[in-house]
């Protein structure tokens, strides 16, 4: 199994490299910074005796991410799974964020993984074979204060499944969203401890999330087990979204 | 086995159509079996036997047998129709 991971040294990329290491045949692994992915792709080369490709790519560069392509090609001849997890959370009030700020936030989320789907399913094409996890957010559906940019990208990543799901069906690939809670990342580094109190109170599960919460339910879209489930968006949010 | 051959058993295989109909008035939409779906999986295909990536422009313009061959010399000078 020929497994492509992005934003693979964030807190969910990397549990889900760790997780998809133990079963791929070959791992790739994206990401901005050539040293965070060089000791990532190190680390699971020794703990897993596993190859590792680590291709620096930005997501927002198109070139890059044809170029990430053309070398998945040439190595492997073929991309079983995709799980895009790179993106940013931008967070400001609607009339404080700038136009560069909306276009970024558009771009790194909802435009990259338009971008990874049209050459990622190119290739699942050849084997008529492949599956496709992105990362949504809870915010799509609930919504959050200071979070509108962010939110419209992630719900365009929802209909983007939606219909990328009736596209692509018939050729043997399948596309879902993941879509997170309040979990326990980088993204969500500056709540303070009581911020972070109040969110768990409004789980119904009473804590915030983990990315070991994350990654069974990444590896349970990718398996066979749910080889009948495509064009869905699973909360993984502990019932905040209730 | 020439350029020409790979380029027919790709069409072949991605379109399910019997060679004797893979000639050059083959056209995009013109043929029942030459839909949508069936264009991308001959995309992949054509990626995969010529070792090549298309761009987004070439894969829209994609609208013949006779096209396709015009656009696959255009990534690989060295083969010929």
């Amino acid at each position: 199994m020929v497994v492509l991971i992005t934003g693979a040294y964030g807190a969910i990329g990397k549990a889900a490299c760790i997780a998809y290491a133990k079963t791929a045949s070959l791992l790739f692994i994206t990401g901005r910074e050539q040293l965070k992915l060089d000791r990532l792709a190190l680390q699971l080369q020794q703990e897993f005796n596993l190859p590792v490709e680590a291709i620096v790519t930005d997501v927002n560069n198109a070139e890059q991410i044809r170029a990430l392509f053309q070398r998945l090609s040439k190595v492997s001849k073929r991309l079983d799974v995709l799980i895009h997890c790179a993106g940013i959370l931008t967070q400001s009030p609607l009339l404080m964020t700038r136009i560069d700020e909306i276009q970024t936030c558009i771009a790194t989320n909802l435009t990259s993984s338009i971008l990874f789907c049209q050459q990622a399913s190119k290739l699942m094409m050849r084997n008529k074979y492949g599956v496709i996890t992105l990362v949504s957010s809870v915010v799509a559906r609930q919504g959050s204060a200071g979070q509108s940019i962010y939110g419209a990208a992630k719900a365009g990543i929802e209909g983007l499944v939606k219909s990328l799901a009736k596209e692509l069906g018939a050729v043997g690939i399948r596309i879902n969203a993941l879509a997170p809670g309040f979990i326990d990342t980088n993204l969500v580094k500056h709540f303070s401890a009581e911020e972070k109190s109040q969110v768990a109170d409004k789980t119904c599960i009473g804590r915030i999330g983990q990315v070991d919460d994350i990654t069974p339910v990444l590896q349970f879209l990718s398996s066979d087990g749910a080889k009948y489930i495509t064009g869905e968006v699973i909360a993984v949010d502990g019932g905040l979204a209730l | 086995m020439t350029a020409l051959t790979i380029l027919i058993n790709a069409f072949e295989n991605a379109l399910e159509l019997p060679i004797s109909e893979i000639n050059d008035s083959l056209e995009y939409n013109s043929h029942k079996k030459w839909d949508s779906t069936a264009h991308m999986i001959l995309i992949a295909q054509l990626e995969n036997d010529f070792d090549v990536m298309f761009d987004i422009d070439d894969i829209i313009d994609m609208s013949s047998f006779v096209k396709a061959k015009e656009i696959l010399l255009k990534y690989d000078g060295k083969i010929s129709f």
